[in-house]
């Protein structure tokens, strides 16, 4: 599991995900995602190059998620493929952060 | 005649990293088969799922908590087997626990048997020789008309 970590303009940290999010890559970027929780700021996650995302890469993004909520600051993932999708639907991962379409959709969800 | 169905199985120890190993040995079978790959998908996501729960949930009385896993593919779909001998567990019948994901719920987790039942077409369960034996099965999706 491939992660990249930078700003965008706003100030909104934006977390690019690449490869599958399994056991060991959950477990790979875990420690990114709890220093990424520190930070307080907005996060975006573009999925869009995860292949795979279960219960452990779940586990990985809850727990930055409400993290942040704790503080009042909101994270959206954006960009899922089909099987990763129906994964965070089915979990109900999407009623605790936004999963939008694109940057531009997940930009504004952490916004408001 | 319709082809034979292929098979493949495998041991497993109760440890997460061999779970991993036994995902990625689902998805290269998939693979190989030239499987749909939302068929792949979800195998990959039920045999997480169930392995995971058992390591870290299955309490092995007897026995060195070994755990089988078995790939059959066939025509209309495919079919998984688990088989552990930890203490009976029934995924088909067991009451899911409520999922944590209440924003301010400081557990996390709860998601592995509704995901079981949402990617799997079937699932059945039996308890022999002291062993939890899971079937899941996986139909192809229909071809287009």
């Amino acid at each position: 599991m491939d992660i990249i970590v930078d700003e965008v303009a706003t100030g909104v940290t934006r977390v690019v995900l690449d490869g599958r999010m399994d056991i060991d890559g959950a477990t790979s970027v875990d420690d990114k995602f709890a220093v990424i929780a520190r930070r307080r700021r907005p996060v975006i996650v573009d999925l869009g190059e995860v292949t795979f995302l279960a219960s452990m890469g779940i586990r990985t993004l809850m727990f930055c998620a409400k993290a942040l909520l704790a503080d009042g600051v909101k994270m959206a993932l954006y960009n899922p493929r089909p099987g990763v999708d129906k994964v965070l639907r089915t979990s109900g991962v999407d009623t605790v952060m936004p999963v939008v379409a694109d940057q531009v959709a997940a930009m504004a969800a952490v916004s408001r | 005649m319709p082809p034979a169905p292929r098979s493949y199985s495998r041991l497993l120890g109760k440890s997460l990293p061999e779970v991993g190993d036994a995902v990625c040995w689902v998805a290269e079978i998939a693979d190989g088969a030239s499987l749909d790959p939302n068929l792949s998908y979800a195998m990959q996501v039920c045999v997480e799922e169930a392995l995971t729960n058992i390591v870290r949930h299955g309490r092995c009385a007897v026995g060195p908590g070994e755990i089988r896993l078995a790939v059959a593919l066939a025509p209309r779909g495919a079919r998984v087997t688990i088989e552990d001998d930890c203490v009976p567990f029934d995924v088909t019948s067991a009451v899911a626990a409520p999922a944590h994901n209440e924003p301010d719920d400081p557990e996390i987790g709860g998601w592995g048997i509704g995901l079981i039942r949402a990617f799997a077409s079937r699932l059945a369960y039996a308890r022999d020789n002291d062993r939890n034996r899971l079937i899941l099965e996986f139909d192809r999706s229909p071809a287009p008309a």
